[in-house]
């Protein structure tokens, strides 16, 4: 009579497990679609070169003199906002006042800097 | 005694095993034609729609870049799967928003008003990019700067406009008006190109007012376009309006600033 020979299972059961191995990979896969979404959101970055092209206009505003006994003019500055408003989309505003430390007369700069992303403030003594 | 170990095939009936077999095969074919293959295109449809999503994220970028950063034109390449891109023209009867002005008193400020009105910003519709899916129910529009998903029954923004307010000196509230517009109808599914351009901007619409409130009322188009959740989860959440029914209102307004942009699509 013909011997039932079972030595060779294993290979059966291999196969069962690869297929299943196979099956969860194919999930892992799938969750891989997901990232990278946000990826293209990313894309928010700081304006740096907005904040610095306002403050070194009103630095050159200050430094040629537009500042005396705590007045600015009131022109330049409407000016500068509305050309802020109208090309960077942006709210900007500064104010700048002489203010006496250790006995010495700083221009004390406050700015203001908004474009619906970022919000900026700053004081700068100098 | 002692009865040896056999092998004993008594019951044992080949057909019957063979049915049995044959019977679990057949149900698992069944199982799978039945549950599992349109599960697989569900998934299917899902990925598209996400996909969609992220394509209408980055268009949404394009008009930022148009409008906030002073580039006059953009194109992009993208793959439209599962459904179809279409353009729809800004519609003076459909979806729109009318923004007024009301004095502390609950008067209308009509000369405010009135220059809202007079400067083309009031009322104002956005139109959109608009992808509508064909196995499911799901809508995804790029309309006013914002990016919006929608079901029946309901709409989420994936992707914000930039409304915003400052509170330096006095309150100031802007809104930026994005208006979508083409010179034809068009539509597109497949690899296509979307290249938009910016047309002439005039300057800020500014208006000072002594804190007064700004009104905003949001028109929804016909319900199977229906942003009005959207909409309102963003107006109450984000920019912190009162609601009343389609009204959403904002006080203490010194300064409103309402600015529009508009954008051609030249080709999908």
């Amino acid at each position: 009579m013909a011997r039932l020979d079972d030595d060779g299972q294993w290979i059966v059961m291999m196969g069962f497990l690869v297929a299943v191995s196979i099956f969860f990979l194919a999930l892992v896969i799938n969750q891989a679609t997901l990232v990278g979404q946000t990826t293209a959101e990313g894309v928010l970055e700081f304006p740096k070169s907005d904040i610095r092209d306002f403050t070194e206009e009103v630095h050159t505003l200050v430094d040629t003199g537009d500042v005396y006994n705590s007045t600015i003019n009131e022109t330049l500055r409407r000016d500068i906002i509305a050309l802020e408003e109208a090309r960077k989309n942006t709210i900007v505003n500064y104010s700048v006042q002489q203010v006496d430390i250790s006995g010495k007369t700083y221009n004390e700069t406050i700015y203001h800097f908004n474009n619906g992303v970022t919000v900026y403030d700053a004081t700068v003594h100098y | 005694m002692k009865i040896p170990a056999r092998t004993d095939e008594e019951g044992v009936s080949e057909a019957i095993g063979f049915i049995i077999i044959f019977g679990i095969v057949m149900a698992g074919i069944a199982i799978i034609t039945l549950y599992g293959y349109p599960m697989l295109l569900q998934q299917q449809s899902n990925a598209d729609v996400r996909n969609m999503e992220q394509t209408m994220v980055v268009l949404q970028n394009d008009v930022k870049a148009l409008c906030y950063k002073n580039v006059p034109y953009k194109e992009t390449s993208l793959q439209v799967g599962g459904g179809v891109l279409a353009v729809e023209s800004a519609d003076p009867t459909g979806e729109r928003f009318n923004i007024s002005v009301i004095k502390s008193g609950g008067t209308i400020n009509n000369t405010a008003t009135n220059a809202i009105i007079d400067a083309g910003l009031s009322p104002f519709s956005p139109g959109m990019l608009v992808y509508t899916a064909d196995d499911q129910d799901a809508v995804v529009a790029m309309e006013n700067g914002a990016v919006i998903r929608a079901q029946a029954g309901g709409s989420t923004m994936l992707a914000e406009p930039r409304w915003y307010t400052d509170d330096d000196s006095g309150k100031t509230l802007v809104i930026n008006l994005i208006n979508l517009n083409s010179t034809g109808s068009m539509a597109r599914s497949g690899m296509g190109e979307v290249r938009l351009k910016l047309m002439p901007t005039d300057p800020p619409h500014i208006e000072n007012l002594p804190g007064e409130t700004v009104v905003v009322v949001y028109t929804p188009a016909d319900p199977a376009g229906n942003f009005s959740k959207a909409w309102e989860n963003y107006l109450t959440g984000t920019l912190g309006m009162t609601q009343s029914g389609d009204t959403y209102t904002l006080t203490g307004v010194n300064h409103l600033i309402i600015k529009k942009y508009e954008i051609q699509v030249l080709s999908l």
